[in-house]
């Protein structure tokens, strides 16, 4: 068979093992009277049907929490890394500080937030933004202050000025590191909304995004509706980080090594 | 003070001058990098120093480039300090130092455009130089597709795009196999034709330095131990390499390296 096509082959039929595992666990292994923990994948399926207008404005809703807040955290980091790589006093003075930020769990600042801006859409973009922010900021400034010392020494040697030095060599030598960031902070903004709105969801009359729907789901025990919402979730996360591995392979393939030719 | 201006004029002005040069690293004790060091060069020379690891050469040149300053003497280039001086200085590192993300031509320019040479100026100069090492078929390619001695000629096209007129070069082809080496030090004189820059060049081959050179300054612990002209007639090409009196400067100048520069027990 065609090498190149075994990586979208394989997960396919990885898949097709699953669903049909799936059956044999529900129809065969599980007694009758708890196969309703585990409904039948076009039961599943039928939710999608059934609740497809809830589930559409559910996702809408949170992806566009996911997507301020992460956008938010992008640009952000950028100016807060500029400064932190500025000075090492900067650095030490707010290091402590974002890893405060970063140690205290959503979870529990989630309640306190939802006090001082009120439950909605603020609410989530502030906890998706929170969450995607630390891993953003911290890999930019190390890439900004990981220059290679050569490079360093020819833009002096050739009387950079300070914004050459920063703008034509410490940037886009800080774009790969940048870039795990990027990934990081894109799997993680999703689940940071999805969080969120579990909390803050439920403004304008009940119409929260996916985190608080599965939690009404939960409540009413629509337990196929439960597994529609995680498999939307679980799209909706694809769509980031797929998003920014498509941007971060545009940047960089041509001329950075994680990305090696077929012929060298 | 009349008749001294004659003599003087005779010979020209130096581009480099040290002036009892001593520099040290930290700790006041231990001996000097560099200790009391006086050179001239005139422009048109080609300097190559030649010594034991840690003797001082590659100080020197960080001091020629205006990256570090003496402990204590003046380090001047065409009587201005190092630091200040209006004198275009080019460095060439053992490494060829590209930038990853910039193509050969991107490269090639990165120099001018931190000068802010206008962008015609800068394709011409570009241009040229790439024909003239050889690499305008590469013009589009990064870094990472090229090989060693391809990057060196990079490296070698963006330092003279600058139209320098001191070359400083630390030890620029140590790296590369010997074909690659010999190769381009025969392409490094056939440019010098063009450009007539000086060039200070530093290297641990007494070969490659007596191929290269006008003049071999041997360093030992800091100081000069030797300062010898190299008579072969320039163009210098393959064939200089064989014959008998390229065979005997390198002998004399290998023995000379070694009473200098004992091999540490």
């Amino acid at each position: 068979m065609n090498r190149r096509a075994l990586p979208f082959v394989l997960p396919v039929l990885t898949g097709v093992l699953l669903v049909a595992a799936w059956y044999v666990v529900r129809l065969w292994i599980l007694p009758a009277d708890q196969r309703f923990l585990l409904p039948a994948p076009h039961a599943v399926l039928n939710a999608f049907s059934e609740r497809g207008p809830q589930l559409w404005s559910a996702t809408l809703s949170t992806a566009t929490g996911a997507l301020l807040g992460f956008a938010t955290a992008t640009a952000l980091s950028i100016v807060f890394a500029l400064a932190l790589s500025l000075s090492p006093l900067v650095r030490a003075s707010l290091y402590p500080w974002l890893m405060a930020l970063q140690l205290t769990p959503i979870i529990i600042f989630a309640p306190i937030l939802i006090l001082w801006v009120g439950p909605g859409l603020k609410s989530v973009v502030i906890i998706t933004f929170l969450i995607s922010f630390f891993p953003l900021v911290v890999n930019t400034t190390q890439g900004l202050v990981s220059t290679d010392r050569l490079l360093v020494d020819l833009f002096r040697m050739g009387r950079a000025s300070r914004l050459q030095q920063i703008f034509l060599l410490r940037v886009p030598a800080a774009l790969p590191y940048f870039f795990t960031g990027l990934r990081i902070a894109a799997t993680l903004a999703p689940i940071g909304a999805i969080a969120g709105d579990a909390y803050a969801g439920n403004s304008a009359g009940g119409q929260g995004g996916l985190g608080f729907l599965s939690l009404i789901y939960s409540a009413q025990f629509q337990i196929p509706a439960l597994f529609a919402t995680a498999l939307v979730s679980c799209l909706l996360g694809f769509l980031f980080a797929g998003a920014v591995v498509w941007l971060s392979w545009a940047v960089l393939h041509r001329w950075h090594d994680s990305y090696q030719q077929k012929d060298s | 003070m009349l008749t001294s201006l004659p003599a003087r004029m005779s010979e020209p002005a130096p581009i480099v001058d040290l002036q009892s040069v001593t520099k040290r690293y930290g700790d006041p004790s231990r001996p000097p990098v560099l200790d009391n060091l006086s050179l001239r060069v005139a422009p048109g020379e080609f300097v190559s120093l030649i010594g034991a690891s840690g003797c001082g050469k590659s100080t020197l040149l960080r001091l020629l480039s205006g990256l570090s300053e003496p402990t204590s003497g003046q380090v001047l280039v065409s009587g201005h300090p190092a630091t200040s001086t209006p004198t275009e200085r080019a460095f060439i590192f053992q490494d060829a130092a590209l930038l990853p993300w910039r193509t050969v031509r991107q490269n090639a320019e990165t120099l001018l455009q931190l000068r802010h040479t206008p962008p015609a100026e800068r394709d011409r100069r570009v241009s040229e130089l790439l024909a003239l090492a050889r690499i305008s078929p590469l013009a589009d390619r990064y870094p990472r597709q090229l090989s060693g001695g391809e990057k060196m000629r990079v490296s070698l096209a963006r330092a003279l795009a600058l139209e320098p007129s001191l070359l400083l070069l630390d030890e620029p082809f140590g790296a590369l196999d010997e074909l690659t080496r010999e190769h381009l030090n025969e392409e490094l004189l056939a440019l010098r034709e063009r450009q007539r820059w000086t060039a200070v060049f530093v290297t641990h081959s007494v070969a490659e330095a007596v191929f290269l050179s006008s003049r071999i300054v041997i360093l030992a612990a800091g100081r000069i131990a030797h300062d010898l002209p190299i008579d072969l007639t320039f163009p210098r090409t393959a064939e200089t390499r064989e014959s008998p009196v390229f065979h005997q400067r390198v002998a004399e100048i290998s023995r000379l390296l070694r009473s200098a520069a004992p091999v540490a027990a």
